[in-house]
């Protein structure tokens, strides 16, 4: 299956209930699958406007209890900021898919990587972060999606999944899971009210303090969210003297690297985030304890960058190589860079 | 025997906020009494956009979701969904509505949503400090046309209730006012018509409201009540809208 079909399938089969979304290079394919199987399974799907209306429309949805998905690509997730920030701040849970495109602006529908920040930092206003996952093949894109409704629904956030165009658009075999239950009524949804008071779920802490406090509470919230939600794969790391460091597509190309410099005598491994927030920092600082240096890879100009700088102080030589604007290095492009750090 | 003026139990014990002769402590008050009327003091869901009545859920036991600016249609619409028993209304000034929200606003009302949707234009930015609005009217002073709007600068105001019945759509459109006695016993109807429509499984049904903004104004509560009469009614006059006029 393509990836962004299976995305959808996997959402479907986690028990969906409500999706909306726009067309939009190069996630159309997961709208259309899900315009067909979607009400096929009893829930409803909407096009929505644009991607602002898209979420709000997502936002309304969960509020009364949905389990709801939007997804979106680089310029449509940019528009999506406004409704993640009320999101994060009224913890309202979803998942939305950005399949990221070349930017900035228009740019073109190639793969990139270059929507890190937006999905990590926060893209809106305000200060909060959302868990952000980034899949590497298909069927990582179906587990994770299958698991994300639950991280979202257990810490009330919403979750990002940032798909690269390339992991996005490519076909593999994947195994799907099996139907899980939908959704489960909570006590702070709105909707069915019965006996109890009244809810109110709203971003909006007008008096002196509470905002404060409430802010202080997702914030202890997220540092919770590190050891339940950090996902990594380390791929001979142990005595390697070059520890790439890649997500998405940048991994698997790195993977192939490897491999290729394994084969010449010359050691090197990898360390691939799948959970970019919380960012595993403190268990990529121990995979490359041993190691000379550390290149990042991305399709950006360096974003995970910081995270990875950050993470390793300045313990160890930190390099970079990024393409942008949809080129994609090849494994022998990043060997290359990988041996310099050799001589 | 039946009570008459006695205080809707979905209004709260606590003073309203708004300014003396503000429209809002009127269609708050009116809006409770409709809803208890009806029976959906269970069912009912709010959806309040950004204007002076953002914290309206302060005000009224009922459940609420608070959007960012302009999205109520659409947080509304996908709420609808989730909730498909709900009486789900929106409640917005007509900044929030009609400026950054008219795309969702629109579309809403072109899908024919099963929702109820309030828009209370009172010709003001109120939240901001009164500016210009997309309905101030041409010459209409504000903090941000200080010489008075100049339609060729400024634009014209925006009728909603007659663009929307050139749509030519199901949904039932009207316009009420809120100055007099006998208006606010027509807008007790509209709102409570406004509310069966969508329940009844027929569509949106969309109120515009027009209401007074005696800070921004800078007129007594009597004499906006006149503002609204004799400036307001000419330029947004009262009535039903659109194919569905009766019913």
């Amino acid at each position: 299956m393509r990836t962004t079909e299976a995305i959808a399938e996997a959402a479907l089969r986690a028990g969906l209930t409500q999706f909306f979304g726009t067309p939009i290079a190069p996630q159309t394919e997961l709208v259309e699958y899900l315009s067909r199987r979607l009400p096929e399974a009893g829930g409803a799907f909407l096009i929505a406007p644009d991607e602002a209306t898209a979420v709000a429309m997502a936002f309304g949805a969960a509020a009364g209890g949905g389990r709801v998905m939007t997804s979106s690509s680089g310029p449509g997730f940019a528009r999506m900021q406004e409704g993640l920030s009320h999101l994060a701040a009224s913890e309202v849970p979803m998942l939305v898919v950005d399949v990221c495109r070349a930017g900035p602006g228009f740019g073109n529908i190639l793969p990139s990587q270059a929507d890190y920040f937006v999905a990590t930092r926060g893209g809106g206003n305000g200060d909060y972060r959302t868990i952000a996952l980034a899949p590497s093949s298909a069927q990582e894109a179906v587990d994770l999606t299958y698991e994300a409704f639950d991280l979202a629904e257990e810490h009330r956030s919403p979750v990002v999944m940032l798909v690269d165009a390339m992991v996005g658009q490519m076909m593999e075999p994947v195994e799907l899971p099996a139907r899980k239950k939908g959704p489960v009524r909570k006590r702070w949804m709105v909707g069915d009210r019965g006996d109890r008071k009244a809810n109110v779920i709203t971003s909006t802490y007008w008096t002196s303090g509470s905002l404060d406090a409430h802010n202080y509470q997702l914030f202890q919230k997220a540092s919770g969210l590190i050891d339940r939600v950090h996902r990594y794969e380390e791929h001979l790391c142990r005595d390697a003297d070059v520890v790439l460091v890649a997500f998405g597509i940048m991994g698997r190309v790195a993977k192939t690297a490897i491999e290729k410099a394994r084969k010449r005598g010359l050691k090197m491994g990898l360390f691939r985030p799948i959970s970019l927030w919380p960012f595993p920092g403190e268990t990529l600082a121990q995979a490359v304890k041993k190691a000379r240096s550390v290149l990042v890879l991305e399709l950006s100009a360096g974003q995970m960058l910081h995270d990875v700088k950050l993470a390793l102080g300045d313990k160890k030589r930190v390099f970079f190589y990024g393409r942008t604007g949809g080129e994609v290095p090849s494994p022998f492009e990043v060997m290359h860079e990988a041996v310099k750090l050799l001589s | 025997m039946t009570t008459q003026g006695a205080r809707s139990s979905i209004l709260r014990p606590i003073p309203f906020h708004y300014c003396a002769g503000c429209s809002h402590s009127v269609l708050h008050r009116l809006l409770a009494e409709v809803i208890e009327e009806l029976d959906l003091h269970r069912r009912a869901v709010g959806v309040c956009g950004v204007g002076c009545s953002f914290l309206m859920y302060d005000f009224l036991d009922l459940d609420f979701v608070s959007s960012s600016p302009g999205r109520a249609p659409s947080v509304a619409a996908g709420l609808k969904r989730a909730v498909p028993d709900a009486a789900v209304f929106t409640y917005q000034g007509e900044t929030d509505a009609l400026s950054a929200g008219l795309t969702d606003l629109v579309h809403a009302v072109s899908r024919n949503e099963k929702i109820t949707m309030l828009v209370v234009n009172n010709c003001a930015t109120g939240l901001s400090g009164g500016q210009l609005s997309p309905t101030v009217l041409a010459g209409q002073k504000t903090r941000t046309t200080p010489a008075g709007r100049d339609p060729q600068q400024h634009g014209h105001p925006i009728r909603l209730s007659e663009m929307l019945a050139g749509m030519d759509l199901p949904a039932r459109i009207e316009r009420v006012a809120l100055n007099s006695p006998e208006n606010v016993e027509r807008a007790r109807l509209a709102l409570r018509a406004a509310f069966r429509f969508p329940l009844e499984g027929r569509g949106t049904a969309l109120v515009e409201v027009l209401g007074s903004c005696t800070t921004y104004w800078g007129l007594s509560p009597t004499d906006a009540e006149t503002h609204v009469a004799q400036t307001m009614v000419p330029a947004f006059p009262l009535g039903r809208f659109g194919r569905n006029e009766e019913g």
